[in-house]
């Protein structure tokens, strides 16, 4: 069936989008001043045409996908007829222009939601205007710069592939989840900013916002460990985690994210921190643009580039205008923002959340000029340098280790004021336990101070947190008669924000502790072994029984046979492979890893010589199993928090008692 | 105000320690010059660069890649990857070949330093091949 | 065919943005609407608060005398808020039927606090 003509309507829909984007910006700030409620109307039909525009885009595009359709370039260039329908499905997001497409569907769909929301009437148009600007641009890009839909004359006869690095179905997560989390901070950017130019005093935008907020965050959590999991699975290389300018692009609007979700809570219960949010959430969003930047421009060598220097151009000048017009409006904003209430007590929970604020915001801002030094150092002195993984560990592992310290402290502070000798008593118990733990572990051999840190202060935390949940419930059950689980049960439900809050801190725990076994007492040993010969890593004893070919779907591959035992003890069979696919000339690892919750066995076929001699690359990895786990947990905290119904809404506000009864 | 002087202090203390840290790390992690092939010949030939951290990108040239697998050495010779192949910069590194490493198109970073013959390669790194735009 | 799909689009969006200069205008009556809607808010809040505010100071975070003075603080804005929302109530009591108005989310909440505040009560008369 030849649908080539849909290429065009394609186009024609992008293009189109672009349009309705730049009537929506003008009718959009005229009807706002005029105050013209049929202009406002028609900005609402606008958004819902743009939406409709981007979603036949897609469609188009992934007909295209589905259908093998190698007359359209992007469908030539990263499927081929053996690719499974699922990867076509995700060959969406396999490339630039599809990626792109992608990202403003999702905009042009969050926008619709606003568009027909009638939240905050006052600013909520002007929310509107913004995001319709990101919509202009990005539908500019696709329509003047990076076009989705070019046809190739002779259509090639069969296409390139996916590379076989992306075919895992982690890796067809990551992308979209993180383009969800950096679309989805671009709302409370919106209104924000809305805010300031409306000089609108209420901050209703802010819980209006806040589910956005969190599930953005969800995604872009999502997002870094669904890429960290990748990189360790699929990459070979046995880490997880390089201080790569793209991880890094992804992780920073996560820290700025975590800021300025802690801070809204301050905002909303005391009135303060109005400056400091707004400036958070528009460092947020502006590094969403700058990590997409990053990436897409080849400007800094990293092992992810999608080298494309014109579309890198349009991107920082974007991400510039973003940056300077957000902070403009707020400096000239500033005497608007009046603060509510003061701070009152140094250890307060404010206080400890704007501690936590000045951690997270810290490590981004390390990680910012860490990332970027080679760019500005080449721009006063000529000369590229570039800072490597051991300066991001040296100047982040403090700063996280205070941050998880503050995690296991804070739930026990109060508002407005704590009190102290409440806290003493509450930590007595954690930290004689936590010492008890790091002892132990000193005796049995961990001696490195930063290992001994770390175990102390994620024990002290874990501990302090589900003490923090047991009183809980021992409280409930003295106020309310009911049994213990019924009272864990409803008090998890009728307080969703602080206890998802609490098992989200229990993930980070998790994944703190499995970031520490596996960085710090990782084993490397590299081997070239014949038949039968064998080698003792750590505990394990591995025989290579030799290598064999097999037929897979879409690729042929090298299998090296492996006995492995655990002391005298037969434990698995593991077989390492490398994948030969049809359109790549170099061929995929496929890791072999036995897992447990103390460590992974990890072994990569690195390359043979012939089918008796082989080489190996053998990792040993102390719990490095939870940090996927600490993940579900952080996943799972999320949603549970995030979950409409009872017990989401926002804590105590500190209202004046006059003001209500000036509205009645 | 009291409270708020306290709370004032207590950040610029943070703020201070954070940068103090930044500080330190950049002195003493050793950051390292990112240069290409070209660039990297000509400083070996006229400076003393032995025993300086480098970085240096290029890509590998066809058939100069030895590799000898039970000793885990990888020989190779970088050019540009634009420019001219008369700038040649042999490489040793000592650990497994990667996957993709004789791909056309592949791009290589390498890190390490030069001790007076070869460049002793600590890390190599490969870009993404896939993700090149094709040559319109 | 790829023409008569693009003038089919062109005029369906065109249709969107068009179409609400010629129709007529909504009729809400946002104000009322929305004050009954913030005084309910209000109240499911100030609610929510005395019963945090009861759990604190159980579970020991907040010592006594910041505990009283936060307790009658709430109890004062309760009360006028619950003043508030019934005047209004009360004013429209032709339009709205009473029982609507009063939420599941509202009764719970005020079943919470009254069983809580009762057992306070009751230690206190047997402490």
């Amino acid at each position: 069936m030849d649908n080539l003509f849909l290429a065009s309507v394609g186009s024609f829909a992008l293009i189109l989008g672009f349009l309705l984007s730049a009537y929506a910006v003008i009718v959009g700030i005229i009807a706002q001043r005029t105050n013209n409620p049929a202009m406002a109307e028609s900005v609402k039909g606008a958004s819902i045409a743009i939406a409709l525009t981007t979603t036949i885009a897609v469609v188009i595009m992934e007909v295209y996908l589905i259908s093998g359709q190698f007359a359209i370039q992007y469908v030539a260039h990263y499927t081929s007829s053996d690719l499974p329908l699922f990867y076509r499905f995700a060959a969406l997001w396999a490339g630039n222009e599809g990626s792109l497409l992608l990202w403003a569907w999702v905009l042009s769909i969050y926008s619709l939601a606003i568009a027909l929301n009638n939240v905050v009437p006052k600013i909520k148009p002007i929310a509107l205007t913004i995001l319709n600007i990101n919509n202009l641009f990005f539908l500019f890009i696709l329509s003047f710069v990076t076009k989705p839909f070019v046809i190739l004359n002779p259509a090639p006869a069969e296409g390139y592939g996916l590379n076989p690095l992306l075919q895992n179905p982690g890796m067809v997560i990551h992308p979209i989840a993180v383009y969800l989390g950096y679309v989805g901070f671009a709302v409370p950017f919106a209104f924000a900013m809305a805010a300031l130019i409306a000089k609108y005093p209420g901050d209703e935008w802010i819980k209006v916002t806040r589910r956005w907020t969190v599930f953005a965050w969800l995604f872009l959590s999502l997002g870094n460990l669904t890429g960290m999991e990748w990189a360790y699975v699929e990459l070979g290389w046995g880490g997880y985690w390089a201080w790569d300018p793209v991880e890094n692009a992804s992780f920073m609007p996560w820290l700025t994210g975590s800021a300025f979700l802690h801070s809204v809570m301050v905002q909303e219960r005391k009135d303060m921190l109005k400056v400091w949010n707004i400036f958070l959430i528009s460092i947020t969003y502006v590094l969403t643009l700058f990590g997409t930047f990053l990436t897409r421009s080849g400007v800094l060598s990293s092992v992810h580039a999608f080298a494309d220097q014109s579309l890198g151009r349009y991107f920082l000048i974007f991400t510039t205008l973003a940056l300077f017009g957000s902070m403009y409006l707020l400096i000239d904003r500033l005497s608007f923002l009046k603060e509510g209430k003061e701070f009152e007590s140094v250890i307060s929970k404010e206080s400890s959340f704007l501690l936590n604020n000045l951690l997270l915001v810290g490590a981004a801002f390390t990680t910012f000029w860490g990332t970027t030094f080679p760019l500005f150092s080449e721009l006063f002195t000529g000369e590229k340098v570039t800072v490597g993984a051991p300066f991001f560990n040296t100047v982040n592992m403090p700063i996280f280790l205070a941050f998880i310290l503050l995690m296991g402290i804070c739930p026990l502070i109060a508002w407005r004021k704590a009190s102290i000798s409440h806290l003493i008593r509450n930590f007595a118990l954690p930290f004689i336990i936590a010492l008890i733990v790091t002892i132990y572990l000193f005796i049995i051999g961990i001696h490195k101070p930063w290992a001994i840190a770390s175990y102390f202060i994620n024990t002290f935390v874990l501990l302090t947190t589900l003490w923090e949940i047991w009183k809980g419930v021992k409280t409930r059950v003295k106020l309310t008669g009911e049994n213990f689980a019924k009272a864990l049960i409803n008090l998890f439900l009728k307080n969703r924000r602080r206890y998802g809050g609490y098992i989200i801190h229990i993930g980070l725990v998790l994944i703190a502790i499995g970031i520490t076994g596996s960085s710090l007492y990782d084993i490397e040993k590299n081997i070239t072994l014949t038949a039968n010969e064998k080698v003792t890593v750590k505990n394990y004893t591995l025989v290579f029984k030799g290598l064999r070919e097999l037929q897979l779907k879409n690729a042929d591959a090298v299998v090296a046979d492996i006995d492995v035992y655990y002391g005298d003890k037969y434990l698995t069979h593991l077989t390492p492979s490398k994948n030969f696919y049809s359109n790549e000339p170099n061929p995929t690892s496929e890791v072999a890893i036995k897992g447990s919750l103390k460590e992974d066995l990890y072994i990569v076929l690195a390359g043979w010589e012939n089918e008796n001699t082989a080489i190996f690359k053998i990792k040993v990895n102390p719990l490095i199993a939870w940090i996927w786990i600490g993940g579900y947990f952080l996943i799972f905290g999320t949603l549970f928090a995030l979950w409409p119904g009872k017990g989401t809404e926002m804590g105590p506000r500190v209202v004046g008692a006059t003001s209500l009864a000036k509205e009645a | 105000m009291n409270q708020r002087a306290k709370i004032l202090v207590g950040s610029s203390i943070i703020v201070v320690a954070i940068a103090f840290l930044f500080i330190s790390a950049f002195a003493s992690s050793g950051t390292s010059y990112l240069m290409q092939v070209d660039e990297a010949v000509y400083k070996i030939n006229h400076e003393n660069v032995v025993d300086k951290k480098m970085r240096i990108e290029g890509r590998v040239l066809p058939g100069s890649v030895s590799w000898n697998a039970k000793a885990l050495e990888l020989k190779f010779v970088m050019v540009p990857i634009k420019g001219s192949e008369e700038y040649k910069l042999p490489v040793v590194y000592n650990d497994v070949k990667p996957d993709n490493f004789e791909h056309p198109e592949a791009q290589i970073v390498v890190e390490g330093k030069y001790d007076g013959k070869v460049f002793q390669a600590d890390t190599l790194l490969i870009k993404c091949p896939s993700k090149y735009q094709k040559k319109q | 065919m790829a023409i008569i799909l693009d003038i089919l689009l062109l005029g369906l969006c065109g249709f969107l943005v068009v179409y609400p200069y010629f129709s007529k205008p909504e009729n809400h009556d946002p104000k009322i609407n929305s004050l009954k809607e913030k005084l309910l808010k209000d109240k499911e809040t100030v609610f929510k608060t005395l019963s945090e505010i009861e759990f604190d100071y159980h579970m020991g975070k907040i010592a006594q005398k910041d505990y009283e003075e936060l307790k009658n603080r709430y109890m004062r804005e309760a009360s006028i808020v619950i003043k508030a929302y019934n005047e209004l109530l009360g004013d429209k009591d032709k339009k709205i039927n009473k029982k609507e108005v009063l939420t599941e989310i509202e009764r719970d909440i005020e079943k919470e606090i009254e069983e809580e505040l009762k057992k306070l009560r009751n230690k206190k008369r047997r402490g």
